[in-house]
């Protein structure tokens, strides 16, 4: 008897530990390339406390990702929503002095980051991201008559980033001719997911022209992120406030290929995606191969365009009623 | 086992109430609130409501500092028919108290007493109703300390930022003139400079009238006062630590709901974000008021 029950319960564990341990796909498989996350901003635990007394100094940490598929040549952000003779610079005593802990700018200026590098994105061996990490030391100095007072900590930082889309098309040279089985259907295409970025192609429309010899192309551009999006020459001089209308919601086509050969005729190559966060780009006159059949090719789009992100709590100044 | 079970339970019991019940920091209170500042009560039948020719009666109060700011110099003065009784003591006291505060919640009190004689009726009077008051004149301050944001964005063409710039509604500030209202006002000068202006709502919300805080003395006395002595108050305000400065000065309440504008002179360097700062609003006057009571006297009768 105890042998048959042991002998059960040995196949059944069998079962279960074997049955769950089917590979996953392997490394390298994955398609990473999707999401419409990139720079991504948190405050630490506690940092800053949501309470803090006057005459104290305290910390606000930091922590920033990357989270995209790209690389951030160019980013910088800024601590705000405060009033600096009442939250100024400060050292924290007990602390040893060290360079990665920065006293909070007293003049407002802004603190320069990147992402470079593999290691700083996601990659297909990387399913993390780039990582940092930011600690700011401020000293609370309340007015003599305030008793408390709710402050928002904000941070604002803008950044460059690319979108790189590569989009299987298929192409027809001869669209009148219906009186054979095509070898691919085209059309529009819709619903291309993510790209690992902010910003996405979400649709391909085509026209073909001049008795199929050419191509004209509609891209559509969605803003899938939760930030905001900005021309990417001012992106980073401009910020965090300073944008005016036709700084925002711009979108930059930096280069279209179809089947390895560069598109030229793209326009608009600035985008105004609208408050909807939706815009368009065409692609006029574009030559296709003549071949007998209708054929898959790539079609690759990058573009360029600068995005700002915010994060912000509020936190309690209080007297300590001295 | 029972014992055990006993303690288990007690622990239970004892543990969770502890730990359910939160309590409010220290720091958590605000004692500028409220409408009050110097309060008088009399006391029952200090001074009573008959009382006899040629007797000796107290009029007894008790004085408290229900508001959040320190009574200095104030005053008390008593008031009565010359014709019907006269004090025995002194007729006007000196009055100091402590407002509100983390040792005094409630504020400072005090109970005084005038000693007053009547004198004779006339022959042919059975009764007289005269009234007994006690005026009270001190110097008062009320203070509004109120976080507002300090925005350039005087066009509201940027939605996500870390405050807005709104008009403050508020209530009170434990004194009897109130700060009501602080509407902040931003435009950008040919300099380039951010100007901010507030206009600061006054309200008189407690049971008397405001005065001249230099003529205390003045106005619980015999002495003449000047109709421009009444509703006379010093503003003084702060931007961040900034003074401002406001106009008209000096201030002379008008009806109800009055206001002064404040600015600063020479403006902010333009913020690149909106910010949250702090606006305090100081009032210096006087105040004054008065309880009364009527006192019938009666003719004694001798049998």
């Amino acid at each position: 008897m105890n042998k048959s029950l042991a002998t059960i319960l040995i196949v059944l564990a069998l079962f279960l530990f074997g049955c769950g341990s089917t590979q996953s796909s392997q490394e390298g498989d994955i398609n990473y390339k999707t999401g419409t996350q990139g720079v991504e901003m948190n405050f630490m635990d506690n940092m800053p406390a949501n309470v803090v007394y006057d005459g104290d100094v305290f910390n606000i940490g930091m922590e920033m990702w990357n989270r995209g598929t790209e690389q951030v040549p160019d980013g910088v952000f800024y601590l705000s929503g405060f009033d600096r003779s009442i939250i100024t610079a400060a050292r924290d005593a007990n602390m040893p002095v060290r360079s990665d802990v920065i006293p909070i700018p007293n003049d407002g200026s802004g603190v320069q980051f990147t992402f470079m590098g593999d290691s700083d994105m996601r990659t297909q061996y990387n399913r993390e991201g780039g990582y940092r990490q930011y600690l700011f030391t401020g000293a609370v100095v309340l007015p003599r008559q305030t008793t408390r007072l709710n402050v928002p900590i904000r941070v604002d930082a803008c950044y460059l980033y690319n979108t790189e889309a590569s989009v299987s098309l298929c192409l027809d040279p001869q669209p009148w001719k219906t009186n054979f089985e095509k070898a691919c259907n085209a059309g529009a295409i819709t619903g291309t997911g993510s790209q690992g970025a902010p910003v996405s192609i979400s649709g391909v429309e085509q026209e073909s022209v001049a008795g199929g010899k050419r191509l004209r192309l509609k891209v559509t551009v969605t803003n899938s992120g939760s930030g905001t999006l900005l021309d990417p020459a001012y992106a980073i001089p401009n910020c965090p406030n300073l944008f005016n209308p036709l700084d925002i919601n711009r979108v930059e086509v930096e280069s279209v290929t179809l089947a390895g050969n560069l598109v030229n005729d793209c326009k608009p190559q600035l985008i105004n995606m609208g408050n909807s966060g939706t815009g368009y780009f065409y692609c006029e006159d574009i030559p296709i191969s003549q071949q007998d059949n209708s054929y898959i090719t790539t079609l690759i789009v990058k573009l360029r365009y600068g995005y700002k992100v915010s994060i912000q709590k509020n936190i309690e100044l209080r007297s300590t009623g001295g | 086992m029972k014992l055990h079970a006993l303690l288990l339970v007690s622990m239970l019991l004892f543990g969770c109430s502890l730990g359910g019940e939160t309590q409010n920091p220290i720091s958590d209170t605000n004692y500028r609130t409220g409408n009050s500042g110097l309060e008088l009560q009399l006391l029952d039948g200090a001074p009573p409501d008959n009382v006899y020719e040629a007797t000796t009666f107290q009029v007894g109060l008790e004085v408290r500092d229900s508001g959040a700011s320190d009574i200095a110099n104030g005053r008390l003065v008593l008031n009565y028919e010359p014709d019907y009784m006269y004090p025995l003591s002194q007729q006007t006291m000196q009055l100091g108290l402590k407002g509100k505060s983390i040792a005094n919640p409630d504020g400072e009190a005090d109970v005084r007493f005038f000693n007053i004689k009547t004198k004779n009726l006339e022959a042919l009077s059975e009764t007289h109703k005269s009234l007994v008051s006690v005026s009270a004149c001190y110097a008062y301050q009320t203070v509004a300390s109120e976080g507002i944001c300090v925005d350039s964005d005087i066009y509201n063409r940027i939605q996500d930022k870390a405050c807005k710039a709104e008009t403050l509604q508020l209530d009170s500030q434990g004194a009897p003139l109130a700060v009501t209202k602080i509407e902040p006002k931003f435009f950008i000068d040919d300099n380039g400079k951010l100007n901010p202006s507030f206009l600061i709502f006054i309200e008189n919300k407690g049971n008397g009238n405001v005065i001249n805080k230099n003529k205390i003395s003045d106005f619980c006395s015999n002495l003449k006062v000047d109709k421009d002595d009444w509703n006379k108050i010093e503003v003084s305000a702060n931007l961040g630590g900034m003074p401002l400065r406001c106009e008209p000065l000096p201030f002379k309440l008008k009806g109800q709901n009055d206001f002064v504008r404040c600015g600063l002179d020479n403006g902010l360097d333009k913020p690149e974000a909106a910010y949250t700062s702090v606006i305090d609003v100081t009032l210096d006057y006087g105040y004054t008021f008065t309880v009364s009571k009527e006192v019938t006297i009666d003719k004694l009768k001798l049998t």
